[in-house]
């Protein structure tokens, strides 16, 4: 099914791998289609400065182009998430003191679980009258590890939790991650051993937990010109191979052999991960960029995905 | 344009360090850089370890770490010919095994570390308190020096978004464990506080409820087993803490020619500005080097002289520039860098390897470019 189909995406990958640029491109590329986005991350302000807008914090800000943006900020995130659950009464009487960090550290989840119920909130199909509905909602999820945390919590809260509307809400959110018409990951690799590792061992992870991988994004990808045997020619020169003996040709030469073998190295880790990848998730590769990302940057970007 | 150069001398800087602890996003070569540098002081006669992270895996492999290794240092053989007889070393972390051992050595008996090791809230413990990975680093690292048998330890930190996650661990995992609001809810019938301890109890059941788990009852447990252990505790990271600013702990900051990691990097050296921290300088590694100096004809002079197919001559051609603008870039990405910073700041210029390092081997060739003994050192 189409990626913009379901009702949120979540961009995940280790640390540097691209993931706000990705969601970002991934969001104007949905609205450019109709869709009406919402564009979120959780404890930062990487997505508004890289729409040059000033910080949104925890509330959803409408950014042009269809896209609106949100700052997810997980303790106030916590508080909605308790007070709905048991009612202002109860949550002031509860949760207004230091208790309520001994109570988010002690029960495992319990904070990640609060998360995706914000999430979850925009993402709702009928929201009432007073807030906005999105088509679609995409999360620049944080490094691997803790967006697996996420998206295993509901499975690691009910694992503790006997009853209450707490776990009940768990449930619920499970079942959501766990509908592939409703949600998708979207990973985010770079065409290096580590991160290529890192990819193919969530990609496992995801499957355990029945959580459907949308699309794979490999990030940063050089292409060379050169053949393997031109390539050699000029590796000769470096070594001091040269008919003047060769100072020029192998500061010349040095850094075109360098980009080819490393372009060869990366090609064959690509290769490694759509092996690995095998029929789970389709695979998109992305150039490297050389300038800044900025907006023409992730239109361009947007292009590349629109194309795939 | 003048080419940037190096100003960072490693040698100088970590002459007589005791710990060195790299810190940086994901992603940048920590791991590398400090078992790079941790050969390096070895080959200079020092008994190095470093005490790792989460290694790349065939590095991890190369030298000799494998899962069933965390925790216990590793002896790295390299060729030392004409070296002075030091050592390098390697351990990777297991934070569960350093919380463990930090139970049992602050525990008043046996029996009451068992009962901490085996409460729900303690299992929890490891991996929900903020920065607890990081405490457990640095505990770690205090451990190895204590036992006396290095030099030098380098510390690889865990990629952390917050530098003050890493710098304040010790502090908030004390604080945690003092909480007041916990001591209020264990003695609930304290003098005079007879209503709060009934309010307690209400909430005790109300949270039973609503969260469909006894956590009061862990956390009670957890607390009074712990409680004994508190202020040993409390000693110990105020020792951590005081580790971290002896003038013999050396921080270095690692990036790569990105903005996002060297705006990272920014924010770390800011963080470590107003604290008593002895900062050593940024290593920028993968930095496409390319030299500036040949003009465009030479270039294409060369490649045709050295292609006798002037189409794959001219794809070279092509790939030069390329490179060439990607140098250019990776140059004045740094520059900026530098020039928002103090404008001071050392910097050491790591060039993109041929090769991947995943060997004894690919350390030993990084090593001199990092200590500057490599002629392509610039």
């Amino acid at each position: 099914m189409d990626l913009f189909d379901r009702r949120l995406l979540l961009v995940t990958g280790k640390g540097g791998t691209g993931k706000t640029t990705v969601a970002a491109a991934l969001a104007l590329l949905a609205a450019r289609a109709g869709k009406r986005v919402l564009l979120a991350e959780i404890a930062g302000e990487r997505l508004s400065s890289l729409f040059a807008h000033p910080p949104v914090g925890h509330h959803e800000t409408p950014v042009g182009d269809g896209i609106s943006l949100l700052s997810i900020d997980p303790i106030t995130a916590a508080h909605e998430f308790l007070r709905s659950q048991v009612g202002g009464a109860v949550h002031r009487l509860m949760f207004q003191n230091r208790l309520f960090d001994v109570t988010m550290t002690a029960a495992p989840g319990l904070r990640e679980v609060c998360t995706m119920d914000r999430i979850w909130d925009s993402a709702r199909e009928d929201r009432g009258r007073r807030k906005p509905i999105y088509d679609l909602v995409i999360v620049d999820a944080a490094a691997t590890g803790h967006a697996m945390a996420m998206l295993r919590s509901p499975t690691t809260y009910a694992n503790l939790a006997r009853g209450g509307p707490i776990r009940k809400r768990a449930d619920e959110i499970g079942a959501l991650i766990r509908d592939e018409r409703r949600t998708a990951v979207v990973l985010c690799a770079l065409p290096e051993e580590t991160p290529v590792n890192e990819t193919l061992e969530t990609a496992a992870q995801l499957d355990e937990l029945g959580v459907t991988i949308g699309l794979t994004v490999v990030n940063q990808v050089r292409d060379t010109a050169l053949d393997d045997a031109s390539a050699e020619t000029l590796a000769g020169l470096v070594d001091g191979g040269a008919p003047d003996g060769g100072a020029v040709a192998s500061r010349v030469a040095a850094p075109v052999v360098i980009a080819h073998r490393r372009a060869r190295r990366e090609a064959a880790q690509g290769a490694r991960l759509i092996d690995g990848l095998g029929e789970r998730s389709p695979l998109i590769s992305l150039p490297r960029f050389n300038s800044d990302i900025g907006r023409p940057e992730l239109d361009a970007i947007a292009d590349r995905l629109a194309v795939a | 344009m003048s080419a940037l150069t190096s100003t960072l001398d490693l040698d100088a800087t970590l002459g007589d360090a005791r710990v060195v602890v790299l810190a940086g996003g994901g992603g940048v070569g920590k791991t590398t850089t400090a078992a790079g540098i941790g050969l390096g002081l070895a080959r200079r006669g020092r008994r190095v370890c470093v005490l790792t992270i989460d290694p790349a895996r065939r590095l991890a492999d190369a030298l000799g770490l494998d899962a069933g290794s965390a925790d216990e240092p590793v002896r790295v053989a390299f060729d030392a010919e004409g070296d002075e007889g030091g050592e390098l070393w390697v351990v990777m972390l297991d934070a569960k095994a350093t919380w463990d051992n930090l139970i049992r050595r602050h525990a008043t008996d046996q029996a009451s570390a068992e009962r901490i090791l085996a409460n729900r809230v303690y299992r929890e413990l490891s991996g929900a308190v903020a920065g607890s990975q990081e405490y457990m680093a640095v505990e770690r690292l205090h451990e190895l020096l204590e036992s006396g048998r290095w030099d030098t330890v380098l510390l690889d930190t865990p990629p952390t978004r917050n530098a003050l996650d890493f710098l304040d661990a010790p502090q908030r995992l004390h604080t945690f464990i003092d909480s007041r609001a916990l001591q209020l809810l264990m003695k609930p019938a304290a003098g005079g506080l007879g209503l709060l301890g009934r309010g307690a109890s209400v909430f005790t059941g109300l949270l039973k409820r609503v969260a469909g788990v006894d956590l009061l009852g862990d956390l009670i447990e957890f607390f009074t087993a712990i409680g004994g252990l508190s202020s040993g505790f409390a000693q110990r990271a105020k020792a951590v803490q005081a580790l971290l600013a002896e003038p013999r702990t050396v921080f270095l900051l690692v990036a790569a020619p990105h903005p996002e990691s060297l705006a990272e990097a920014g924010a770390f050296r800011k963080a470590l500005s107003g604290r008593a921290i002895h900062y050593g300088g940024l290593v920028v590694n993968r930095m496409t080097r390319v030299d500036q100096s040949d003009h465009e004809d030479a270039v294409r002079r060369v490649l045709r002289g050295a292609l006798p197919d002037p189409e794959a001559a001219e794809r070279a051609v092509g790939m030069h520039a390329t490179v060439r603008a990607q140098a250019i870039h990776d140059e004045r990405l740094v520059e900026r860098h530098l020039r928002s910073g103090t404008g001071d700041e050392p910097v050491l210029l790591v060039p993109q390897l041929p090769e991947d390092v995943h060997d004894v081997a690919g350390l030993a060739a990084l090593e001199a470019v990092l200590f500057g003994d490599d002629a392509s050192h610039g």
